[in-house]
């Protein structure tokens, strides 16, 4: 079994904390406007 | 770019959004199908976020947790969950709140397509405007994107709703805790090698088997609580 080093759990938490992140960029990126339209 | 191929991109967004935040949980908890669905759903996402308009800071993030997920790929071991109720109703709470926040966001930061400017709880009221009046409260959108937001509303709220319900009834659907195969297996080995008076114990319907690689050997058990990885 992997034991769980100190780096190891950063790393999960890291990625935890990264997931919820892009989750919401995702939700504010659908109902903002995109590059073209801040452009022109 | 066709109007359609972008409004298809924001809706797969905020889709994408509402997976990811209820994946992060179970990352954390080294979950192996969290870690495939997650590898797939970002995979679609850097695709969508440059068709639907160039959107390469959204899609360089996807990028960067793409490789911190493949480069720690052997630590995302863990079985899934079996279904519980629970799981359901933290599922069902978490749908609502999310299309209430996506339409408040929505209108809150899109109010110019619409024929009024909305205040954050004048979004807020919009959103359940939308689910619980007539005529959605009178709202004119101004041009194509403001109309395709109302739609997408509705079409998020059906979506994380049914994943919600189809969480809530998979303890119903899925109620055995092992295969008929798997208590057959288990019957015979306590029939055979049994010999304590707590022995048929194991063969009550909670319970679950661990078979040996032999499978000589049985340990039945009964999950209580959420599993977490050690700390």
């Amino acid at each position: 079994m992997l034991v769980p080093t100190r780096r190891l759990r950063i790393g999960l938490w890291f990625i935890a904390a990264f997931t919820a992140l892009i989750g919401i960029v995702n939700v504010l990126s659908a109902v903002t406007p995109t590059l073209p339209e801040r452009l022109f | 770019m066709p109007f359609e191929l972008q409004a298809s991109g924001r809706l797969f967004s905020a889709m994408t959004g509402f997976m990811m935040l209820t994946l992060a949980s179970n990352l954390l908890r080294r979950k192996r199908l969290a870690w495939c669905l997650a590898i797939a759903l970002l995979i679609v996402s850097i695709v969508s976020h440059v068709v639907k308009g160039l959107d390469i800071e959204e899609a360089l993030l996807s990028g960067v947790l793409l490789v911190q997920l493949l480069w720690m790929r052997q630590v995302f071991t863990a079985q899934s969950d079996r279904p519980s109720v629970i799981q359901g109703v933290r599922v069902l709470v978490g749908s609502l709140v999310f299309t209430l926040a996506y339409g408040t966001a929505g209108f809150f930061l899109l109010d110019r397509h619409y024929s009024q400017v909305f205040t954050f709880s004048g979004a807020i009221w919009q959103t359940l405007a939308l689910f619980f009046t007539e005529n959605n409260a009178g709202i004119q959108p101004t041009n194509e994107l403001g109309k395709f937001f109302i739609d997408s509303v509705y079409i998020i709220g059906v979506f994380t709703l049914l994943y919600a319900l189809w969480m809530l009834f998979r303890p119903v659907l899925f109620r055995g805790a092992a295969s008929a195969a798997e208590r057959e297996q288990a019957k015979n080995i306590v029939v055979q090698y049994g010999q304590s008076s707590l022995a048929h114990f194991t063969l009550l319907p909670d319970k679950s088997y661990y078979f040996s690689p032999s499978g000589n050997t049985v340990i039945a058990y009964v999950p209580k609580g959420r599993g977490r990885s050690p700390r």
